[in-house]
């Protein structure tokens, strides 16, 4: 089969072209690095069938970072018969030596001038015509947003195919000259707008109540809409068990019926009660990187995380990661630096999300007067971020300087209204993405605790002959330093699915009801012991979901790592904070 | 005179860039080669980033990687 590449530099706008051109979409964003893996695609062109790839964006071709090098490999690799070099019609002074590197690998190449309309708003001319006469290659101009010149792309391909063109041998040295004649900017630019805007946004007082005000308005988003939309499903999935899983079940022995039920159905349920969370979540981070807001996040928050080896983009995926950890940990993809990205994936789930929240609001409530509850609940906020800001400190101590340590360049492109359907598509295939490559993990997960809970056969969950119960028996003993008793290292076990699951298993393992739940806990830990309770499960391993995600961006070694980590971060503060209190209160 | 010393609103020229090779690429592509003429737009308080114009791109860079990129003022 012949095969067509897309590739050229980040934020051109490969992956749009590609989904104009095929209809397979691939999340746009302004960040390095997006397309991380090959998108692939099959179109059926010119009567034949054509295979198209949709390279990741890189910035040279002798260049060193991760995705460079994968960029290089590819194009060794990749046998293509036409390669469309996208550049980008503002930039095109600095890519123009990419082109030129292409070039004189003798590839067959097509340049498309991508955001055309973009140039055009300000003022940039571009004669197309003439570079495609100086290089003798077929030269486009294209709109990957608004899709104009995109059905010339499929013709000049065919006609490319029949007889490709070489590029003019003579033209390669003169390439510093390309573009003297072909390329035209108004020396200053019409960009007022931005710059009113950045007066405003990044002004030494007003900027930073405005960025609070829209973390809040971040935060709320993914936490009122997700979460509502979460209950919803939850609420859906409970009535889909009992009113028509339930009765089919009837006649099957118990067990099965616990297996497939609340085994694998609750894992199914579990993994579903996700995709609200990721699904806004990436839709409000794809608008505010395309709004060109988020690049002045990373402006404004710079200098306090930097102290930290992170950047500014950090603060926005941890305040944001208080929604939910999962897609906060996605997110991070939009950090093109290896080793800043890597400490923020270990950061994140130290972020105090949701389903912790739940957990705290509910233990503070049933064991302390409202007045210290709010406070008891505040103070694990602020332990939350302490928490989050000591490991990417230490992270960064540790991690061997190996693992890049560039200099922290960032682009601030021209603010613009965010494309809604841009977004929508971006949440859409961040869900999927999401789905396909979690599930696994999550769903085994659910299953294998399920197991742990209920075998050996014949055992109710939770009783204490169940291989559960005898783990935590045997970790009973690891956990009096923070006077836990028995049953709530079993219950902890619970939380490993998702931590707002420790109420639930809570309630299995007193034997009571969601009413008489607040009365039990309150009569079976003292106070100091809830609060010890609270830090551990602030801090203790990621929920499933959250490991899969580590898995699946950092592969085993950041999941096992971040585990290991966590639990004796976890069991250290928690051992403290019993100890510290018991002496002082006790 | 190093880049982070620039006062805003100065034209200047890049004249060396003392990182190693593979972010003298990166910077390059992110439009700061040799050469390229910039201008500092603003600074953070404290030791926050500057903005950065150069040609028609708008960059951050921290205050510690501007201590390595060398600039001659522009008349």
């Amino acid at each position: 089969m012949r095969r067509i590449a897309f590739i050229g530099p980040p934020n051109v706008g490969k992956s749009s072209l590609f989904a104009r051109v095929t209809g397979v979409y691939v999340p746009v964003g302004n960040w390095a690095g997006m397309t991380v893996s090959v998108n692939q695609a099959k179109v059926l062109w010119c009567g034949k069938m054509l295979e198209v790839l949709d390279l990741p964006g890189f910035y040279a071709l002798n260049g060193g970072s991760e995705d460079e090098k994968i960029a290089q490999q590819l194009v060794d690799k990749t046998q293509a018969d036409v390669w469309l070099v996208v550049l980008d019609a503002v930039h095109l002074p600095k890519q123009i030596a990419l082109l030129h590197a292409l070039l004189m690998r003798n590839l067959p190449v097509v340049v498309l001038i991508n955001q055309i309309d973009e140039a055009k708003r300000l003022g940039i001319q571009i004669d197309s015509q003439r570079l495609q006469t100086q290089l003798g290659i077929p030269v486009l101009q294209v709109s990957g947003r608004d899709g104009g010149g995109v059905s010339a792309i499929q013709e000049t391909v065919c006609q490319f195919l029949v007889e490709p063109q070489q590029v003019n041998q003579p033209a390669l040295a003169r390439h510093a000259q390309w573009l003297d004649e072909v390329w035209h900017a108004p020396s200053l630019l019409s960009d007022s707008v931005s710059e009113r805007l950045d007066a405003l946004f990044l002004h030494p007082v007003w900027g930073l109540p405005l960025f609070a005000l829209m973390m809040v308005v971040l935060f709320q988003a993914v936490f009122w809409l997700g979460g509502g939309m979460q209950s919803w499903l939850a609420d859906g999935f409970d009535w889909l068990q009992q009113s028509i899983l339930q009765p089919l079940l009837a006649d099957a022995s118990p067990w099965i019926s616990g297996l497939l039920l609340d085994g694998l159905y609750n894992g199914v349920a579990t993994l579903v009660s996700f995709v609200p969370l990721v699904g806004i979540f990436f839709f409000l981070l794809a608008s505010l990187n395309d709004s060109g807001y988020l690049a002045r996040m990373a402006f404004l928050a710079d200098g306090l995380m930097a102290r930290f080896g992170l950047e500014g983009r950090s603060l926005v995926l941890t305040v944001m990661g208080m929604g939910c950890n999962v897609p906060a940990i996605l997110g991070a993809r939009i950090i093109p630096d290896r080793r800043i990205r890597l400490l923020t994936q270990m950061m994140l789930p130290f972020s105090l999300c949701s389903a912790r929240l739940q957990v705290f609001v509910f233990i503070a409530a049933a064991l302390f007067a409202p007045w210290q509850a709010a406070f008891v609940v505040l103070a694990m906020y602020a332990m939350s971020v302490l928490a989050a800001l000591l490991t990417a400190w230490l992270g960064q101590k540790v991690m061997p300087a190996s693992v890049s340590l560039h200099p922290v360049v960032i682009e601030m492109p021209a603010y613009r209204i965010p494309h809604w359907s841009m977004a929508l598509r971006a949440a859409i295939h961040e869900v999927r993405e999401f789905v396909r490559r979690a599930s696994g993990l999550i769903i085994f997960g659910v299953v294998a605790l399920w197991l742990l809970l209920n075998l050996p056969v014949g055992v109710t969950a939770g009783d204490t002959s169940s291989y559960a119960a005898q783990l935590s028996s045997w970790l009973a003993p690891i956990f009096s330093p923070m006077g836990l008793p028995h049953l709530y290292v079993l219950a902890l076990l619970f939380g490993l699915v998702a931590k707002e699951v420790v109420l639930g298993g809570l309630m299995v393992l007193l034997g009571v009801s969601d009413a008489g739940l607040a009365g039990a806990v309150a009569s079976s830990i003292s106070p100091i012991s809830a609060i010890a309770l609270m830090v551990f499960v602030l801090l203790y391993t990621p929920c499933l979901a959250t490991l899969s995600v580590l898995r699946q961006e950092g592969g085993w070694r950041l999941m096992l790592s971040s585990l290991a980590w966590s639990l004796s971060f976890a069991w250290l503060a928690a051992v403290f904070v019993y100890q510290v209190l018991h002496w002082l209160f006790g | 005179m190093w880049l982070d010393a620039l006062a805003n609103g100065v034209k200047a020229a890049i004249e060396d860039i003392a990182f190693e090779a593979e972010s003298r690429l990166r910077l390059q592509a992110m439009g700061l080669g040799v050469g390229q003429e910039v201008s500092v737009v603003r600074r953070s308080n404290g030791a926050g980033p500057m903005m950065l114009r150069a040609g028609a791109t708008y960059l951050m860079v921290r205050h510690q990687d501007a201590q390595k990129i060398r600039v001659r003022k522009l008349p």
